[in-house]
C-alpha cells in the first residue's frame, strides 16, 4: 500500500510545495487592494480603515486549500488521504503566511496618507473627466480640455504625483511581502479594483478607449 | 483675358448697342461666360440711360469661381447708378452699390467706386460691411505703381477660423490696418497692424489654446525681386495662453512684447534673422540672431535674463519638469545667460547665476542659499572650465557648507575637479567626478570619496538619533548613480563607542522620490557598550559589543526589514556588569515586561556579572522575531548571567514573532503598558489611522 501511494505522496508533497512558492496569492492581493483603495477614494469623508487582516488570511486560506483539495480527488488510498490531511495541517500554518498580503509597513503607510489627502485635489478632475484610471493602475489625463487653462499644469503636477505614488505603492507591497517579481501582478489587481471601486461617474481606460462608470 | 477686361468688353457690347436710336434699356444674359481663371454662371448684365443722361449699369450673378486663389462668389449684385465708358478704353463708377456672398461670410455688401483707364485705377470701397465687421479702402494704379490702403474694424474671427481652420475653434474680433505698394516689377511695400481682441483658440486636443487675448502685431515688409526684408512686432496686453506644457496670464501692466528683424529669399526657403528680442517686464527678457533655411533653425545665438527666476521657473522651467524631484522647487534671485545653436543642435550654453536661493517646496529635501557661478557647455571641443558654488545648503536635514566648484561640461560628459565641503563639522571630499548622460538617455554619475571627521553628535542632531560622539571617517573608492539608484562601493567606517562600526554596500533607491529605498549592511566591532549604554539611556551596561545587521532596508526612511545580531565577543577583555535597568529593558524587549527586580531583594544590588548577552532581531514585512544564545528547553538567552547573584534574562520557550510595530524598545517610538505575563502583552502604538493597532502578542 505505502509503495502503491509513494510516488503519488510524493508527487502531492511536491505539487504542495510548488503550490505555496509559484502561485500570487490572487484573493488576498485583492482584499489587500480594495482595502487600500477604499481608503484612497474615500478622501476626507473618513480616516482610512483597519486592515481586515484576519479576513484575508481566512480568505486567502481558503483558496490555497482549495488548490491543495482539488488535487485530492481521484488518488488512490486512505493512507494517501490521511496523508493529505497530515500534510494540510503541517503545511496550513505555511500557506497563511504565505498567502496574506501585508500593507502594514511604515512605507505603505506612508504612501496610502498621501494618496488620500491628494484624493480631494484629484476627486473634482475625475467627476469633470478631465482624469481617469488607465490599465497599468495610473491615473490618465482623458481630457485636458476639461481643466481651465490656468490649472492645467497643476492637475498635471497632482496627475504625476499620484502616479508616482501608486509605481512606489505597487512596487513596496511586492517588496515588503517578499516578492519583489509580484510587482506587476499586484499592479494588474490594482488596475482592476481602482475600476471597480470607482464611484460613478469616474472614467477609466480599457483596450485603449474611456468609459463612464 | 482677365475677367474684367472679359466684362468691360461685354459693356462695351451692350453700350454699342445703346448707340443706337431710340434704344434705352439694353440687358444681356448669359449661362456661363468663362475665361482664362475665372468663370461666371447665369450673368445678367443690363444698361440704360438714367433722366439725367447718366449711363447706369446692373450687373447679377449667380456666381464667380475663381481658380487662384480658388474662391466662389455667390448672389453677386453690382449697381451703379452713374457709370461711364472711355472711349480710349477703361470706365468709371460713382457710389456703386455691391452684394456678394463668399465664404465664410454670408452676405457682405459696400459701396465703391472706381475709375479705370489704360494704366490708371482708382478703386474705393467706402464701406464694406460683414455682420458687425466693416471694410473700407482704396487702390490705386498710375502707370506701373500701384498702392492700396486697407481698415478693418470688428471683423468676427470665428467664421475666418470655421472656413479656414476647420480642426479649430475660435472666435473674437479682428481689427486692421494695411497700406502698401508696388512697382510691377520693380520693389513694394507693407504696412500691416493687426489688432485682435477677446481672441479665442484652441485645437482639437486642447494643448494650444488661447483665451480672451487682446494685442497687437505689427509688420513693415518690404521686398524686391526675390528678396524680402522687414520687421515684425507681436505685444499682448490680457488674455491667457497654453501652449502645452506653457501657461501665461497677461497682465496690461507688464504686457510681454517681442520682435523680429528678418531680410531673406522665400523662393530659397532662406531667412535671415537680423535681430529678434522679446520681453516680459519683471520676468525674463532675450535677444539675439539667427538664420533658417527651409524651415530648419540653421543659425542662433541667443541672450537672455531672468530678472525674477521664481516667475521665470514658474513660466518655463516647471512646467517641463513636472513628474521630476525639480517640479516644486521655490527660486529666488536672478541669471543670465547665452545659447548658441547651429545646424539645429545647440552647440554651447552658458547660464551665470547669481545669488539665488532655492528649495525643494515639497518636502524640503534640498536646498541651497547663495547659488552662483558661470556653468558653460558645449557639445564639442568645450575647454572652457564652469565654476558652481553655494553658500550653506541642506540634503535633508543634513546641512552642507559652502562650496566653491570647477568643472569642465562638453559633449555628452561632465567632468568635475576634486573638491570639498564641510558636512557636520567634517569634511566630504569628491575626486574623479564623471557624469554622463548630458545629451540624453540615463543621466549617470560616478566619483570617489572620502568623509574626514565628520562629527556623530552632528549626524545625531541630523537624523534625530540620541547623541552620540565620535568620528566618522570613509574612503569610498566609487559612489555611482545610474537609473536612478546611488550605490556607493567601499566600506564607510565610523569609530564610535571605542569600536568600529563598518556600513557595506550602501544603495538609495530613488533618492529624492516619494519612498527612497536605502539597502546596507552594518557590521560592529568591539563596540564599548559602558558607551553605548549611555548614550541610549537603556541602563548602563559594562562589556564589549560585536555583531552585524545585515540586509538593512529603509523605505522612506522608515524601517522596513534587517537581521541584525548583538552578542557579547567570545573572548571579551572587558569587564561584564549589567545595571538593574538595563535588565528590565532587556526582559522587557524579550517579553513585552519590565523585571522589576527592584521590588525583590535584588534590588539591593546595584548591578551584576554576566556571562554574555546575544539577541538576534529578524525584522520582515509586520514580523520581528527574536532569538538569543541557546538556552535549556528549547529556549534562548538574551543575558546569560554568571556569578552569584545570577540574574538570567531569557524566554523559556522558542522564538517569538511579533508584529514589527510592536519593538517598541527597537524603534524607539513606542512604549509599553499593562505587562499581563510573559505569555502576552498588549503593547500599544501610536494613534496613526493608517497603522494597525497592536493586538495581544503571542509567540508562535
Amino acid at each position: 500500500m505505502l509503495k502503491r501511494s509513494g510516488w503519488p505522496l510524493l508527487s502531492l508533497l511536491l505539487s504542495a510545495c510548488v503550490t505555496i512558492n509559484i502561485y500570487f496569492p490572487a484573493a488576498a492581493a485583492e482584499e489587500a487592494a480594495r482595502t487600500i483603495v477604499r481608503d484612497v477614494l474615500k478622501g476626507d469623508e473618513a480616516a482610512p480603515a483597519q486592515e481586515p487582516k484576519e479576513e484575508q488570511k481566512e480568505g486567502s486560506k481558503g483558496d490555497e486549500q482549495s488548490l491543495l483539495r482539488r488535487q485530492l480527488p481521484g488518488q488512490p488510498g486512505v493512507a494517501l488521504l490521511i496523508a493529505g490531511h497530515l500534510l494540510e495541517w503541517l503545511v496550513e500554518p505555511v500557506q497563511a503566511s504565505q498567502a496574506d498580503i501585508n500593507i502594514n509597513t511604515p512605507a505603505i503607510s506612508r504612501l496610502r496618507k498621501s494618496m488620500h489627502n491628494r484624493q480631494r485635489e484629484l476627486e473634482p478632475w475625475y467627476r469633470k473627466g478631465a482624469i481617469g484610471f488607465n490599465e497599468s493602475g495610473l491615473v490618465a489625463i482623458r481630457d485636458l480640455k476639461a481643466v481651465p487653462l490656468k490649472e492645467r499644469n497643476r492637475v498635471k503636477k497632482l496627475v504625476a504625483d499620484e502616479n508616482r505614488d501608486r509605481n512606489a505603492l505597487y512596487r513596496e507591497i511586492a517588496r515588503a511581502n517578499g516578492h519583489p517579481e509580484w510587482e506587476e501582478d499586484i499592479r494588474k489587481t490594482f488596475a482592476r479594483i481602482w475600476v471597480e471601486e470607482a464611484p460613478r461617474g469616474y472614467w477609466y481606460r480599457k483596450g485603449g478607449s474611456w468609459k463612464k462608470k | 483675358m482677365t475677367l474684367h477686361k472679359r466684362l468691360l468688353w461685354l459693356f462695351g457690347l451692350v453700350l454699342m448697342s445703346l448707340r443706337l436710336p431710340a434704344v434705352e434699356q439694353v440687358s444681356f444674359q448669359a449661362e456661363r461666360v468663362e475665361g482664362e481663371g475665372w468663370a461666371v454662371q447665369a450673368l445678367d448684365l443690363q444698361a440704360g440711360v438714367t433722366d439725367s443722361a447718366q449711363l447706369r449699369l446692373q450687373l447679377a450673378a449667380e456666381a464667380l469661381r475663381l481658380r487662384e486663389p480658388d474662391m466662389k462668389f455667390r448672389d453677386i449684385q453690382l449697381q451703379c447708378p452713374a457709370f461711364s465708358l472711355f472711349s480710349g478704353g477703361g470706365s468709371r463708377c460713382e457710389a456703386a452699390t455691391f452684394s456678394f456672398a463668399a465664404p465664410p461670410w454670408k452676405t457682405a455688401r459696400g459701396e465703391l467706386s472706381w475709375h479705370q483707364a489704360p494704366a490708371e485705377l482708382q478703386l474705393r470701397v467706402d464701406e464694406l460691411r460683414t455682420g458687425k465687421g466693416v471694410l473700407k479702402g482704396s487702390l490705386s494704379r498710375q502707370g506701373r505703381h500701384w498702392q492700396f490702403q486697407l481698415e478693418l474694424l470688428k471683423l468676427a474671427l470665428q467664421p475666418l477660423l470655421a472656413w479656414q481652420l476647420p480642426q479649430w475653434e475660435g472666435g473674437g474680433t479682428l481689427g486692421a490696418e494695411a497700406s502698401g505698394s508696388l512697382e510691377e516689377q520693380g520693389p513694394w511695400q507693407l504696412a500691416l497692424k493687426l489688432e485682435p481682441d477677446r481672441l479665442q483658440f484652441s485645437d482639437a486636443e486642447g494643448l494650444h489654446v488661447g483665451e480672451k487675448l487682446k494685442g497687437r502685431v505689427t509688420a513693415d515688409l518690404s521686398g524686391k525681386a526675390s528678396f524680402l526684408r522687414g520687421s515684425l512686432k507681436v505685444a499682448v496686453h490680457r488674455g491667457q495662453l497654453y501652449f502645452d506644457p506653457f501657461f501665461v496670464e497677461f497682465d496690461p501692466k507688464t504686457p510681454f512684447s517681442a520682435e523680429v528683424a528678418i531680410e531673406g529669399e522665400p523662393e530659397r526657403g532662406r531667412w535671415k534673422l537680423r535681430r529678434f528680442a522679446g520681453r516680459y517686464p519683471k520676468v525674463f527678457r532675450f535677444s539675439g540672431t539667427g538664420s533658417t533655411q527651409n524651415g530648419t533653425l540653421e543659425k542662433l545665438a541667443l541672450e537672455y535674463s531672468a530678472d525674477s527666476l521664481e516667475r521665470t521657473y514658474g513660466l518655463l522651467l516647471q512646467p517641463l519638469l513636472i513628474g521630476t524631484a525639480l517640479d516644486a522647487l521655490t527660486v529666488r534671485g536672478g541669471a543670465k545667460g547665452e545659447l548658441q545653436v547651429e545646424k539645429g543642435g545647440l552647440q554651447r550654453f552658458l547660464l551665470h547665476l547669481e545669488k539665488v536661493d532655492l528649495e525643494d517646496g515639497q518636502a524640503h529635501r534640498f536646498g541651497f542659499e547663495g547659488l552662483a557661478g558661470r556653468v558653460i557647455w558645449a557639445r564639442e571641443g568645450g575647454t572652457e572650465l564652469s565654476s558652481l558654488g553655494w553658500r550653506e545648503g541642506h540634503l535633508y536635514r543634513v546641512k552642507l557648507g559652502s562650496l566653491d566648484a570647477r568643472f569642465l561640461a562638453s559633449g555628452d560628459r561632465l567632468e568635475m575637479k576634486p573638491f570639498s565641503l564641510e558636512l557636520l563639522s567634517g569634511r566630504l571630499r569628491l575626486r574623479d567626478l564623471h557624469l554622463s548622460g548630458l545629451l540624453g538617455g540615463s543621466l549617470r554619475w560616478q566619483a570617489s570619496a572620502s568623509l574626514e571627521g565628520v562629527r556623530l553628535e552632528k549626524v545625531s542632531q541630523a537624523l534625530d538619533w540620541p547623541p552620540m560622539q565620535g568620528e566618522l571617517n570613509a574612503d569610498i573608492p566609487k559612489v555611482h548613480y545610474l537609473d536612478g539608484r546611488l550605490q556607493l562601493d567601499g566600506e564607510l567606517v565610523v569609530e564610535v563607542f571605542g569600536g568600529r562600526v563598518v556600513i557595506e554596500g550602501l544603495s538609495v533607491e530613488d533618492p529624492f522620490g516619494v519612498a527612497p529605498v536605502l539597502e546596507t549592511s552594518i557590521r560592529l566591532e568591539n563596540l564599548d557598550l559602558a558607551q553605548v549604554s549611555q548614550t541610549f539611556s537603556f541602563g548602563r551596561i559594562e562589556g564589549s559589543l560585536e555583531g552585524y545587521v545585515h540586509n538593512l532596508r529603509l523605505v522612506g526612511w522608515e524601517l522596513a526589514a534587517f537581521e541584525a545580531e548583538l552578542r557579547s565577543p567570545p573572548k571579551d577583555r572587558r569587564r561584564h556588569r549589567i545595571s538593574q535597568k538595563a535588565i528590565d529593558n532587556l526582559t522587557e524587549l524579550g517579553n513585552g515586561m519590565a523585571a522589576g527586580l527592584s521590588g525583590t531583594f535584588l534590588g539591593m544590588f546595584k548591578d551584576f556579572a554576566y556571562d554574555r548577552l546575544q539577541l538576534s532581531i529578524r525584522l520582515k514585512g509586520d514580523t520581528a522575531e527574536l532569538d538569543g544564545a541557546p538556552g535549556p528547553k528549547g529556549g534562548y538567552y538574551i543575558v546569560k548571567g554568571a556569578r552569584l547573584p545570577r540574574v538570567d534574562v531569557m524566554r523559556a520557550h522558542q522564538r517569538g514573532v511579533y508584529p514589527s510595530e510592536c519593538q517598541a524598545p527597537a524603534r524607539g517610538r513606542h512604549r509599553t503598558k499593562s505587562p499581563r505575563g510573559l505569555e502576552g502583552s498588549a503593547l500599544s502604538t501610536e494613534a496613526d489611522p493608517f497603522r494597525r493597532r497592536c493586538r495581544g502578542v503571542k509567540p508562535c
